[in-house]
C-alpha cells in the first residue's frame, strides 16, 4: 500500500459503515486514478472534497430528503406568514382605536400595518428581493424610530407603553432591539428561505384562510362582548387543527413558533436575558431549517 | 436541477460508466468547464441513487480492485428528458429575443 493511498483511506474512514463497505474501494480507485504519478499526499482540496462529501453522506442519512422538501415548503410558508401576521396584528390595532374613535392613534397604526401588507404581497407572488430589501428597511426603521423616541426622553423617565418598561439608560437597548425584533425575524425568515410563498397550500386556499382570520380578528373587534370574544380564538383554532394535520403543516408551526411569541407576547421579553435568549434560540432554528430547507435539490 | 447533476445524468445515459469514467466525460461533456472531485461524485451518486434515479449495474475487477458501473433508471432518464426540454425551452426563447429583440452591437 502506497503513502497515498494510506492517506485516503485515513481520510475515507470518515463516512458511514455502510458506505465504506460498498464504495471505499472505487473511491479510493477514483482517488488513486485521479493523482499524479508518485504523488505521496492529497491535494488539500481532494482532501477536503472528500471530507464534505462523507459530512453530505451522513446528514442524508440523519434527514431524508423526502423530509428536506417539507421544511422547504414549511421555511417558504413560514416566510410569508410573518409579515402576514405582523399586517393582521397592526390593523386589528388601528381598527381597535377607530372603534373607540381614537383616529389619532389608529392612523399611525395603519400607517405600520401598510408596509408589512406590502411586504407580505411581494412575498405571495414571488418578488423575493423586493421583499427582502423592504423587511430590512422595516426593522432599521422600527429601530431608528425607537431610538430616537427614547432619546428625546430627560434620563430616568419611566415608560409603560404597550410593550416598553424603560426607566433610564440600561433597558433602552432592550426595548430598541424589542421594537425591531418582529421585523428582523421577519426579514431574516424571507432572506434565509429560497422561494418564499404559498407553496403546496396555494394561493386560493391560503387566501381563504387569511381572509378567514382577518375578518373573524376584525369583526371580533368591532362586535365586542362575548361573541368578540370567541371569534378570533374559533378561527385560529380551526386554522391551527387543519395546519397541525398536515406534516408542512406542522414545520411551519415550528419555524413560526418564535416569531409568533415575539410578535404577540412581546411582554415577555423585556429585559436583556430574555432577548438574547429568544434571538439566539431563534437564529438556531432559523439556521438549520434554512439549511434543511436549501438542500433539498427539488425535482 | 443543479448542474453537476445534470452532468452527471448525462454522462449515464450514453450507457453504464464507472466512478472515474463519469469523472472525464463530466470534464469532456462540459467543455473541461466541470471538474468533479471524488467526494463530490460519491455524494451525488449517494443522492441519485436515494432518489432512485441512478442504480448499480455491474462490477468489473481492475487490478485487484472492484469497479462499480451506474446506470441510469427509468425514472432518471424521464427527469434528465424533461431537465433537458426546459433548459432548451429557456436557451430557444433568448435566442429568439435576441434575433428579434433591438440590434446589439458586433457581430449578428
Amino acid at each position: 500500500m502506497s503513502a497515498l493511498e494510506r492517506r485516503y483511506r485515513w481520510l475515507l474512514a470518515w463516512y458511514p459503515k455502510d458506505h465504506r463497505a460498498q464504495h471505499e474501494e472505487e473511491m479510493l480507485d477514483v482517488l488513486l486514478a485521479a493523482s499524479s504519478p508518485g504523488q505521496k499526499r492529497p491535494a488539500w482540496r481532494d482532501a477536503l472534497d472528500v471530507l464534505r462529501g462523507g459530512l453530505a453522506i451522513r446528514l442524508r442519512r440523519i434527514v431524508p430528503t423526502a423530509s428536506r422538501r417539507r421544511w422547504r415548503a414549511a421555511t417558504d410558508l413560514a416566510a410569508l406568514l410573518a409579515p402576514l401576521t405582523l399586517f393582521g396584528v397592526s390593523l386589528s390595532q388601528a381598527t381597535a382605536y377607530a372603534g373607540r374613535s381614537a383616529f389619532d392613534l389608529a392612523l399611525p397604526a395603519l400607517a405600520h400595518a401598510l408596509p408589512y401588507g406590502l411586504i407580505a404581497l411581494l412575498a405571495w407572488l414571488g418578488r423575493r428581493r423586493a421583499a427582502i430589501a423592504c423587511a430590512w428597511a422595516m426593522a432599521a426603521l422600527a429601530a431608528g424610530m425607537t431610538t430616537a423616541e427614547l432619546l428625546s426622553l430627560p434620563e430616568g423617565t419611566i415608560v409603560a407603553g404597550d410593550v416598553l418598561q424603560v426607566s433610564g439608560r440600561p433597558l433602552i437597548a432592550a426595548s430598541v432591539l424589542l421594537s425591531a425584533l418582529p421585523a428582523c425575524m421577519c426579514a431574516a425568515m424571507l432572506t434565509l428561505t429560497p422561494s418564499p410563498g404559498p407553496g403546496p397550500v396555494g394561493s386560493r386556499r391560503l387566501a381563504a384562510w387569511t381572509g378567514g382570520v382577518l375578518a373573524a380578528r376584525l369583526v371580533g373587534i368591532l362586535l365586542g362582548g362575548a361573541f368578540g370574544v370567541v371569534l378570533m380564538p374559533a378561527a385560529l383554532g380551526a386554522v391551527a387543527v387543519m395546519a397541525l394535520r398536515s406534516s408542512v403543516g406542522r414545520r411551519t408551526t415550528a419555524v413560526l413558533t418564535p416569531f409568533l411569541l415575539v410578535a404577540v407576547r412581546p411582554s415577555w421579553f423585556t429585559d436583556v436575558a430574555g432577548l438574547t435568549a429568544i434571538a439566539v434560540a431563534t437564529a438556531a432554528l432559523l439556521g438549520v431549517t434554512a439549511w434543511l430547507a436549501r438542500t433539498a435539490e427539488t425535482a | 436541477m443543479q448542474e453537476p447533476t445534470f452532468l452527471i445524468l448525462t454522462a449515464l445515459a450514453a450507457g453504464p460508466q464507472h466512478g472515474y469514467g463519469i469523472i472525464t466525460d463530466v470534464l469532456q461533456i462540459s467543455g473541461e468547464r466541470v471538474r468533479l472531485r471524488a467526494g463530490t461524485l460519491y455524494a451525488a451518486l449517494d443522492r441519485l441513487q436515494g432518489e432512485q434515479l441512478i442504480e448499480a449495474d455491474h462490477e468489473e475487477v481492475v487490478d485487484g480492485r472492484a469497479r462499480r458501473y451506474y446506470r441510469l433508471t427509468n425514472e432518471g432518464a424521464a427527469r434528465l428528458s424533461a431537465e433537458a426540454e426546459r433548459l432548451r425551452r429557456n436557451a430557444d426563447t433568448a435566442s429568439a429575443r435576441l434575433r428579434h429583440g433591438p440590434a446589439f452591437g458586433g457581430a449578428s
